[in-house]
């Protein structure tokens, strides 16, 4: 039986999978950015808290992703939802560091105009700091999205389903042609989620770039 | 300002009992060295900075009792970095503060055409660029039509013209004082530049050490200067009269022989000033004199040295 073969007849359940995988993925992106956009522009609101908070997040992305999911069971129990909590977990450290990077990257004197011309600290936020972060914040996220496509394989393990499954069952019947269908198709998500997000990227720079 | 005082760190006084009364439509300079506190004073009009004790009015309205983002919309700000929002274009900088004040659209665009064309832009040109295309001139220009686009009654401007070269900053100033004339506003205006403080100001004060050691007009400060510190000031300024006030055929010399030929060119009429001013900012000590009956002849630092009689 060749490759071909083995994917032809497996069909259903690679595109299955494949649809779980991208749904795992999704969810544990969409979160990431809301909850580390947002620790990152109060970390940048309330300095004193900037160092241990990204030293934890820091900490956390060194727990091995095998051991972060497996930490989750007593906690959380098994499935979709304690593996896109760990995901989310382990993607805080690139988009909480960037969008405090981002904002603190904005140069002083554009922003003491823009208080100095009478903008809320809303407004200074979001029409100015979070714009000009944005190619930092969005480097970030284009990193967060790539390791949560290769780490959610590891999502399997819980029984959160996805890509992961075909891996860690061609390993375990040995089976080459197994292994390759979950990671060939896990590579191409990751590039293509990649590739969106510098689409997105080049959009917007290109509406709202200096 | 009634008796200010501001303290960064309890106990030292940055500022200490600052006194200052500005006219309606006054063009009042504040000028010392660095660290003076003149730019923090300034900063107190605008409630960037929180004075520690005494009270700022603003016709005759305490400002603690005024919403500091309201009285921002209300007063121009320029500053020396000029900080133009990069990831807008110069229509949407000069328009932020009439949007942010809730004008409609129309009017907005209305006035955006209106001051770049009062600031010397073409607006069809200009109006959709980003400020990394401007020149550092064209920037401050730019800056400049930003604080009176919702024009305001006072506008503070802190070292405007000071990151830019010797030409443009001239240039400027010109341009400022031409606009001032015609927009008739009261401005609060710091620098550490007494050649700009001469040029601009209605009354000059002269600050060191976070006190005010004189304040008053060009000429009453120039007969009747307080002490050494405010003497000294002038005396720079002595230098640069002179060098304003004598052309370049003045200083002329004839080239030697056997000396360095120049390679920049000055016409005879121009003010010394400009010769020097050029001469600095190429970087070279001699400059050929266009338009004399004589040929081949220079201006160089020593001749110019002489000739004030520095």
């Amino acid at each position: 039986m060749t490759f071909a073969e083995y994917v032809r007849e497996n069909r259903d359940t690679i595109v299955h999978l494949f649809v779980q995988h991208v749904n795992i993925t999704v969810k544990a992106v969409f979160f990431s950015i809301i909850v580390g956009v947002l620790i990152g522009v109060l970390i940048s609101k309330y300095e004193k808290l900037a160092w241990p908070v990204i030293n934890v997040a820091n900490v956390i992305y060194t727990i091995p992703s095998l051991a972060l999911f497996a930490l989750m069971i007593p906690i959380l129990g098994i499935g979709k939802f304690p593996a896109i909590v760990a995901l989310v977990l382990y993607n805080q450290i690139v988009l909480v560091r960037n969008t405090y990077v981002g904002i603190k990257g904005v140069e002083s004197a554009v922003l003491e105009s823009a208080v100095g011309m009478g903008m809320s600290p809303a407004q200074v936020l979001f029409r100015v700091q979070l714009p000009l972060a944005f190619p930092v914040i969005m480097a970030g996220i284009r990193t967060a999205a790539v390791i949560t496509v290769a780490t959610a394989t590891i999502a399997a393990t819980i029984g959160a389903g996805g890509l992961g499954l075909l891996i860690f069952g061609g390993i375990s019947s040995l089976s080459t042609f197994q292994i390759l269908a979950g990671a060939i198709p896990t590579m191409i998500l990751a590039n293509a989620a990649d590739w969106l997000l510098y689409g997105v990227e080049v959009l917007v720079q290109r509406k709202w770039g200096s | 300002m009634r008796s200010v005082c501001k303290e960064f760190v309890k106990g030292i006084r940055t500022l200490d009992d600052i006194c200052l009364h500005v006219a309606r439509h006054e063009f009042v300079v504040l000028i010392g060295t660095s660290g003076c506190g003149k730019t923090t004073t300034m900063k107190m009009i605008n409630k960037l900075v929180q004075p520690t004790s005494g009270e700022i009015l603003i016709d005759g309205t305490n400002i603690s009792q005024i919403n500091a983002i309201e009285l921002r919309r209300n007063i121009g700000y320029v500053i020396q970095e000029i900080g133009l929002l990069p990831h807008m274009t110069v229509a949407q900088n000069i328009a932020l503060v009439p949007e942010l004040k809730g004008w409609p659209v129309r009017k907005r665009e209305e006035r955006v055409e209106e001051l770049l064309s009062l600031i010397g832009l073409d607006p069809a040109l200009y109006k959709k660029k980003k400020p990394s295309q401007l020149s550092g001139g064209q920037k401050q220009r730019v800056g400049v039509a930003r604080a009176l686009a919702a024009d305001p009654e006072i506008i503070l401007m802190d070292e405007p013209f000071g990151a830019l070269d010797p030409i443009t900053r001239i240039q400027l100033q010109d341009e400022l004082v031409r606009l001032i004339r015609r927009v008739k506003k009261t401005i609060v205006f710091v620098t550490h530049d007494m050649e700009e403080a001469v040029k601009f100001a209605d009354k000059i004060v002269i600050m060191d050490a976070g006190r005010i050691v004189q304040a008053g007009s060009i000429q009453e400060i120039f007969k009747n200067p307080k002490n050494d510190f405010v003497r000294n000031f002038f005396r720079m300024h002595d230098v640069y009269n002179k060098l304003r006030a004598m052309k370049v055929e003045d200083a002329a010399v004839p080239v030697l022989f056997d000396g360095p030929r120049p390679q920049h060119g000055i016409d005879a009429g121009e003010p010394l000033s400009r010769a020097l001013g050029v001469m600095l900012e190429r970087g070279i000590n001699c400059l050929f004199v266009r338009g004399t009956s004589e040929e081949n002849l220079q201006v160089t630092f020593e001749s110019i040295y002489r000739i004030t009689g520095q």
